[in-house]
């Protein structure tokens, strides 16, 4: 067992993967019960190099497939008399397509899944020297920008993270904190789709800050007070609480204010993930950037970790580790199997977000527990 | 290093096709690809362009000694999020396959095309 930084990750003799199908599984103590993992998909590692990069691609489990893994989970002791037959076939569902909206977020933000983007006047981004982008937590959840600045590369954007944006992510580890401690309600699955909005945006603006010009997009003080957390007004879990409107109005306010106080117009665009706001963002004269993302179970041959990208000239490439660590800030627990007939050869690997002994440092150094193929063992 | 471009040929002129896009990819040696290895200079019609994919392979199996042409060496990539190029070894098929797959999903309704691979 050993704490790894991503860097540290790639670069262990004793995390070396190797040729052959690799079982992709997921572990949530909010609701898998102990011991269990639920299947995520398959990882056909096709080539390594002698240096340790390994090609592969990734096969998702169907919709079916995902959605009988649950019902099987909820048909464990932990679970019963819980749920109601009714209720384990519409939650079953509803976890299954949490799950793979999840997953191709996470392609996405790995940069091997290429988003369409929905722009209302592309031209005027391709004929401008720089573009000013304000980003909503969708957007930054799913660091659309990356695939942004790589078809249109001639364009310098300048970033803008609104503030409500980072307050929402403040109210989502208050959420997720107050759901984590009943662990006995299945619809926890829903915090699958909460968790990135805390774990991956925290890293996406660090990200962000590193390779763009940034800024924040303050609110005026008297605005503050409309800003509406996540307090729960919902019995429904999968369903979004209703401050989404009020902060998306805080939101589009922040960008007129800039254009005036700043004297911009078609400069400024508003990326965001939600269609709703992207559409009423369009009706009040904001130009928008929707990353309109591809079904990843419409890709019949899996997703491979490198693609070539016709805009910028040059191939784009997601390590195994880089894959396997997103998956765990999204699903709190990844383990990595090979597939074998013979135990003893039994190859796996664990990698754990929310392990006892993180200190702050741990999480702002975004700092993993990896567990597993023992020292100086090669997989 | 590959060159691949995009030709048009304008119906009503007699001229050379024009030139709507090329690539060049260092690195990659397609004499280490087959088909592409005896389709070098040749003008492919797009529409063939799927076929020839799906039967791209290394020129033979890699035999231990020649491991070191098997890769392409430092071929420039975006690597796990960086938006600056680094350069990493990668397979001279997979390289190609992956470039003709882009120009295919880019190009590959449009009939009058070609490409040519050199």
């Amino acid at each position: 067992m050993a704490i790894f930084s991503l860097d540290e990750f790639k670069s262990s003799p004793d995390t070396r993967f190797s040729k052959g199908t690799w079982i992709v599984e997921y572990h949530d103590q909010t609701h898998v019960s102990e011991g269990n993992y639920l299947g995520l998909g398959k990882v056909e590692i096709e080539e390594c190099t002698p240096n340790g990069n390994c090609f592969f691609r990734f096969h998702p489990c169907s919709g079916e497939e995902l959605e009988e893994d649950i019902r099987n989970e909820w048909e464990r002791d932990a679970w019963k008399g819980k749920l109601d037959p009714q209720q384990k076939e519409g939650q079953s569902e509803k976890a299954a397509q949490t799950i793979l909206d999840q997953l191709r977020e996470s392609m996405v933000r790995l940069g091997i899944l290429q988003p369409y983007f929905e722009i209302e006047h592309p031209k005027f981004i391709t004929e401008r020297k720089f573009a000013i982008v304000v980003l909503d937590t969708n957007a930054l959840r799913n660091s659309a920008v990356y695939h942004l600045q790589e078809q249109f590369r001639t364009t310098q954007m300048w970033i803008i993270i609104p503030t409500v944006t980072l307050m929402e992510i403040g109210e989502r580890v208050a959420t997720i904190k107050s759901r984590v401690n009943d662990k006995s309600k299945p619809s926890n699955t829903a915090l699958i789709r909460n968790r990135p909005q805390v774990t991956i945006t925290s890293q996406a603006v660090k990200w962000i800050r590193k390779h763009f010009p940034t800024e924040t997009l303050e609110l005026a003080p008297e605005l503050f007070r409309a800003f509406r957390g996540y307090e729960t007004r919902s019995t429904d879990p999968y369903k979004e609480p209703d401050r989404i409107s009020i902060n998306d109005r805080l939101i589009l306010e922040g960008i007129k204010n800039l254009r005036r106080q700043r004297n911009l117009s078609e400069e400024v665009y508003l990326m965001s993930g939600d269609k709703d706001m992207s559409r009423l963002a369009r009706l009040e004269g904001i130009q928008t950037i929707y990353p309109d993302i591809p079904d990843i179970q419409g890709i019949s041959d899996g997703i491979y970790s490198i693609r070539y990208s016709l805009e910028s000239q040059t191939y784009v490439v997601c390590s195994i580790h880089r894959f396997l660590w997103d998956l765990t800030h999204v699903f709190s627990k990844i383990r990595v199997r090979k597939c074998t007939e013979s135990f003893e050869t039994k190859k796996e690997l664990e990698l754990f977000y929310y392990y006892p002994t993180k200190r702050v440092n741990d999480w702002v150094d975004d700092k993993l527990e990896v567990t597993g193929f023992g020292s100086s063992s090669t997989a | 290093m590959v060159t691949i471009e995009i030709l048009q040929q304008e119906d009503t002129t007699e001229d050379d096709p024009t030139i709507k896009e090329r690539i060049q990819i260092q690195g990659i040696q397609v004499l280490r690809i087959t088909p592409i290895n005896i389709k070098v200079s040749i003008p492919i019609p797009m529409t063939e362009l799927l076929d020839i994919i799906n039967e791209i392979k290394p020129i033979e199996g890699p035999q231990q000694e020649e491991l070191d042409s098997y890769y392409a060496m430092q071929v420039p990539v975006y690597n796990d999020g960086n938006l600056s190029a680094e350069e990493l070894d990668l397979p001279h098929h997979i390289g190609l396959r992956l470039a003709l797959e882009s120009v295919l999903q880019r190009y590959g309704t449009s009939n009058d095309l070609q490409i040519l691979i050199s």
